[in-house]
């Protein structure tokens, strides 16, 4: 709610609110010795002690890896990997002014004072960030002008330098955002400490990926990836500030697990039509196929529209993409050692008269039955469901992309070539095309809902609410997925062949 | 001990409307009803104490009233404004002691006065004054150098008492008040709070010692299972579930067996033949009384006392909490229940 989380109302009073709670939180971060200690360590004697070797041991690297390894990939991956070491403590810090408030009971108190959520968020999250990405700059910056004061050149080219500064300071930040969000669902530093797995396995998968780019002179990978981490700081960001609320905080009373609540709960919204669920109706219309046909479908199809719109603008962009891709001259020279142009070109109506494509098309109907249609587009609907919800829909998306991607490629050829593609979609791809695409568009667009449920819940939903109804809504839309997935597989294995074949004038 | 005199009593043209209303509060965790349709009225310079078991839902009412929680339905006024349309002003003017003192442990006591001051907007010079008065008033200002996780519960109690009230609030939610803390400090701290009900504040008292609620409590509200199912006084109360007032007369020798006389006054019902006196009840003392002692003092039985025979708001408490009422009733079950209850004495009154 606006008066909950506003800030832009009183950008400035909001602010100077916040930075009471920060200068507090700093303050006491500051007075525990267990994280001074591997500050100190990390940003003045491992910069010292490693700059120490690396200098001394210079002559002796650069004899064994040659002068461009040493200065190119060797020194610049040593200041990156210094400036991410402080990176360690920066959950710890989260982790004890989120959840360890909490734990320690004096949550309520600051609850209690006349602080927006937002407000509250603000001041603890720069809290959380400021020492970690200070230290993180300092670390790779001592490290630099220790390793210089040595005799030796500056260790990294500036403009690099500026990209670690940028990479390490926004990894703390997503970090941090994603000890926020564990935080708000647990309610003792133990449970948050285990949970934390679930950020520092994507970090160090990051890192890793930032070492082969540097060590493989790819540095708009790291631009790329500097992109991505801030995309993700944004979702993650944004689903902070909607998490972290009184409500949300204090609803939270234990970590335990109740299967029989979840049963429940699961069973609630199976019950209930989703506008019932939504207004938390404990009562309603009576569960029937009818029922479930005349309102559940519809009404989901209404509340997912966004995320179907979503799925369908980047499958059109995609195949748009693909369309323009076909026109690169690396591409035309693909086609042209496939000689595709002769082959498309070499009769009247190339599609069925062709041989070669002919008996490609066609051969590719025969022998394939509609059961094994179905099964394999329902594993692949359940598979791009699986990946997009671990990705934030992308992967699922990039799947659909990459299966109809093809259509882009064919079309642009067939552009090219100045012939006519209508007849080959008509025939070959609309007939089952009408029913297998809505429901693999419905289908990733209900898995990415999943994957935003956590990170957006309905209002009046709290987010275990939120990703239960979730999950039931994409089990409902199951109930709509699969009938046209069989009848996508019927048509696609007995009546799209013979109406290619009639459009094109083939035969099969 | 001085009171509490440096501070500001509520001006009077504040006191006019009543500082908290709460009506018909509902607060749901799921499919949970933690708090089912409470409704309260607490005016200035008025304490309202909240009894109830654990998990009975007064701490989620005043996390609701202190705008904390949302409610599900039901609105709060307090000091005038809507809890859930104008939490911020809600928080500014009220001060909020929770269950638990939940200090910072590496704090000392005057920088975490001087946090909260500052979230509430206090100018410094005053908050520099007034932490200092608390202080010392609390008994805490020789400790002040002491991070306060050195602290002994009664102090941390205390200091977190000192933060609710260092805004000066107009309104205070205490939860458990003098928990923890040793007969001294208790006492100053009861001696606070009926200075803060002097200096025109509504304050509502969750608490499980009852005496404490029946010395400094105008109202008392049991709440259970999210219900507030009674109200009033502690004598009202009293003489709804106790039935009306019990007296007993003690005579200087003993007495064989009850008058017939006194058995046929109207309004009186003797309960207890002693051995040199007896107890008896009565909904009306303000006549009875005269008429019985007059009948014995005509009767030529010398009168030692005739007192009111106390009884506690635990009585009270636990006839709902225990053995009256089962745990498990609704408010309409524990109506019926005290309406069957205070129907019996009458009866025997009438005849």
């Amino acid at each position: 709610m606006s008066y909950q989380t506003g800030f832009f109302s009183r950008p400035g009073a909001s602010l100077a609110r916040a930075l009471i709670v920060t200068r507090r939180e700093l303050r006491d971060t500051m007075r525990d010795w267990r994280v001074l200690a591997p500050i100190i360590t990390l940003v003045i004697i491992l910069p010292f002690i490693l700059a120490s070797i690396l200098s001394a041991l210079s002559p002796q690297l650069i004899k064994n890896l040659g002068q461009s390894t040493f200065h190119e990939r060797l020194l610049p991956f040593t200041t990156l990997a210094i400036g991410f070491l402080p990176m360690s403590f920066c959950l710890v810090i989260a982790l004890e002014t989120f959840v360890g408030e909490k734990e320690r009971n004096s949550l309520e108190a600051l609850l209690s004072a006349p602080l927006t959520d937002f407000e509250l968020f603000l001041g603890k999250y720069l809290a959380a960030t400021l020492p970690t990405v200070l230290a993180s700059i300092f670390g790779s910056l001592s490290f630099s002008f220790i390793f210089t004061l040595m005799g030796q050149p500056f260790p990294v080219s500036p403009d690099l330098l500026l990209i670690f500064l940028a990479l390490n300071g926004v990894e703390a930040l997503v970090m941090v955002a994603g000890a926020v969000l564990i935080s708000t669902h647990t309610t003792s530093v133990r449970a948050a400490n285990i949970m934390a797995s679930f950020i520092i396995l994507p970090m160090s998968i990051c890192v890793q990926l930032e070492a082969v780019l540097l060590l493989n002179n790819l540095q708009a990978g790291l631009y790329l990836m500097l992109l991505g981490l801030v995309v993700i700081l944004a979702l993650l960001m944004r689903s902070g500030v909607k998490i972290f609320n009184r409500e949300e905080i204090i609803s939270r009373e234990g970590d335990n697990v109740s299967f029989k609540g979840i049963l429940r709960g699961f069973g609630y919204y199976f019950r209930r039509t989703p506008q019932e669920a939504l207004a938390h109706q404990k009562t309603g219309q009576r569960w029937t196929i009818w029922r479930f046909y005349r309102r559940d479908i519809p009404q989901l199809l209404g509340l997912y529209k966004s995320a179907i719109l979503v799925v369908a603008i980047s499958i059109a962009g995609g195949i748009l993409v693909c369309i323009w891709v076909a026109y690169w001259p690396v591409v035309r020279d693909f086609r042209d050692a496939l000689n595709l142009g002769d082959r498309l070109t070499g009769t009247q109506n190339p599609i069925c008269q062709s041989g070669t494509i002919n008996s490609i098309t066609i051969g590719g109907f025969q022998g394939v039955t509609w059961q094994g249609l179905f099964i394999n587009n329902t594993v692949s609907v359940l598979l791009g469901s699986g990946l997009s919800l671990i990705s934030l829909g992308v992967a699922g998306i990039l799947l659909l992309i990459i299966s109809t991607g093809p259509v882009g490629f064919i079309l642009g050829f067939f552009f090219q070539l100045d012939l006519n593609p209508w007849p080959l979609l008509a025939g070959f791809i609309l007939p089952h095309g009408i029913f297998e695409l809505p429901a693999v568009i419905i289908g990733i667009a209900a898995a990415l809902k999943i994957s935003t449920s956590v990170i957006a819940p309905p209002e009046n939903m709290n987010l275990g609410q939120s990703f239960q109804f979730a999950i039931v809504n994409y089990i409902k839309l199951l109930g709509l997925i699969v009938p046209l997935l069989l009848i996508a597989a019927i048509i696609e294995a007995n009546i799209t062949p013979a109406i290619g074949c009639w459009l094109t004038g083939g035969t099969i | 001990m001085a009171s509490l005199d440096f501070l500001d009593a509520i001006p009077i043209s504040d006191t006019s409307l009543p500082l908290i209303e709460a009506d018909n509060l509902v607060k749901d965790f799921g499919e949970f009803r933690a708090v089912k349709g409470v409704s309260l009225k607490v005016e200035a310079g008025q304490i309202l104490a909240l009894l109830g078991h654990n998990g009975a839902g007064k701490t989620t009412t005043t996390r609701m009233l202190a705008a904390i929680l949302t409610p599900t339905s039901g609105h709060a006024i307090i000091g005038g404004f809507d809890s859930v349309r104008q939490p911020l002003e809600v928080r500014k003017i009220i001060g909020h002691l929770t269950e638990q003192p939940g200090l910072y442990n590496r704090m000392r006591v005057l920088d975490y006065l001087q946090f909260f001051g500052e979230l509430q907007s206090v100018p410094p010079k005053l908050l520099k004054e007034r932490s200092e008065e608390m202080l010392k008033h609390f008994d805490l200002w020789d400790t002040r150098q002491l991070r306060m996780g050195e602290y002994s519960k009664g102090m941390r109690q205390k200091a977190a008492l000192i933060r609710a009230l260092i805004h000066e609030p107009k309104v205070l939610f205490l939860d458990e008040p003098t928990s923890a803390m040793d007969p001294f400090s208790a006492k100053i701290v009861r001696d606070a709070i009926e200075d803060l009900k002097r200096s025109h504040r509504a304050i509502i008292l969750c608490t499980h010692n009852l005496a404490e609620a029946e010395q400094l409590a105008d109202k008392i509200a049991i709440i259970r299972k999210g219900e507030i199912i009674i109200e009033g006084t502690a004598e009202e109360l009293k003489e709804k579930l106790l039935g009306a007032p019990h007296y007993h007369v003690e005579l200087n020798k003993p007495l064989r067996e009850i008058p017939p006389s006194i058995l046929a006054l109207p309004q009186v019902k003797v309960l207890e033949n002693l051995s040199n006196g007896f107890v008896y009840e009565t909904p009306e003392p303000n006549t009875t009384n005269p008429a019985v002692l007059k009948w014995l003092v005509e009767s030529g039985l010398g009168v030692v006392t005739l007192s009111q025979v106390p009884r506690s708001l635990e009585s009270v408490y636990l006839k709902i909490a225990g053995e009256g009422v089962a745990p498990e009733a609704n408010r309409d079950e524990v109506e019926q229940s005290l309406l069957k209850k205070s129907d019996k004495p009458r009866q025997a009154v009438k005849m």
